[in-house]
């Protein structure tokens, strides 16, 4: 039984395991001492903040080396999808030193709070930074009510 | 995988110190710095660096090479959430700095360097006299 766990199949040995691994190490020393190499970036799942104002969301999403044309943004209902791959670097006749870039797909969406209008959406790219300004439904919006009497 | 966004959660309190040129430069004293994330590749005739600086534009990188030691800074704009506030924080922003120490044998006149959405590349030729070379036997 416990022999079957020790059964790897080489072929299916991802390549990148032990750059990774460096990276791996590298990320729990520096996070204990303060240290030396502390990448921002994971692949699979890139860091997102939001932001809100009285009439907006903003999303702010870190994809350093993408394309603007190879990342995908969808907005519905309350609903924001955004995906794309960090694509691995590629060098002919050269040997590598240091390959802490993480490369692979990603894909998150998010739920936020209020409604939003998919007419009042703005998204730039710029610099490796995705920006997305979303505005809020008509419906979410505070009203201001006149007082009678 | 769908991520909730509680409002509530992640608010971060906001306290200003007054205005003027004082308050400015505490904040550019005060900026966050982070090691950026590089891939390094040595090739026949030059080393390649790239490094991932998001937010960084053309304007904002500087590097210095002295003695062997290639200094990489960049500077990130930061602007563009004012009177906004916070549902969600999974990254701080701050500038970009790392220090590599370069092998002997590269030629600083010819070092140049290019940032391109967000990713700085940097090449450092090797001196004419260390390049490989086929020896044809004779």
């Amino acid at each position: 039984m416990y022999r079957d766990l020790f059964k790897l199949n080489w072929n299916d040995f991802d390549p990148r395991f032990f750059e990774n691994l460096q990276s791996r190490i590298g990320r729990i020393f520096e996070d204990e001492l303060g240290g030396v190499v502390r990448p921002r970036r994971s692949a699979a799942c890139p860091a997102v903040n939001f932001y809100e104002s009285g009439t907006d969301y903003m999303m702010e999403t870190e994809l350093p080396g993408l394309d603007k044309a190879d990342i995908d943004l969808q907005v519905a209902g309350n609903k924001v999808t955004f995906s794309g791959e960090f694509k691995p670097t590629t060098v002919e006749h050269a040997a590598f030193h240091r390959r802490e870039r993480e490369a692979g797909k990603f894909s998150r969406t998010f739920t936020l709070p209020d409604e939003v209008d998919v007419a009042k959406v703005k998204a730039e790219f710029r610099d490796g930074v995705l920006r997305v300004r979303i505005g809020k439904a008509d419906k979410c919006l505070p009203k201001k009510i006149s007082i009678e009497g | 995988m769908d991520e909730k966004i509680n409002p509530r959660d992640g608010k971060i309190a906001k306290t200003e110190l007054g205005a003027g040129p004082l308050k400015a430069e505490a904040v550019a004293h005060d900026r966050r710095i982070d090691t950026p994330a590089c891939d390094i590749w040595e090739g026949e005739t030059e080393f390649t660096i790239l490094s991932d600086m998001p937010g960084v534009g053309k304007d904002g990188v500087t590097i210095d090479y002295e003695e062997g030691e290639l200094k990489i800074y960049g500077k990130v704009d930061a602007s563009g959430r004012e009177g906004m506030t916070t549902l969600l924080n999974e990254f701080s922003v701050g500038d970009y700095s790392r220090v590599f120490r370069i092998p002997e044998g590269i030629d600083p006149e010819r070092i140049t360097a290019a940032v391109r959405d967000g990713v700085l590349k940097v090449t450092l030729p090797k001196l004419e006299k260390l390049k490989a070379r086929k020896i044809a036997i004779e």
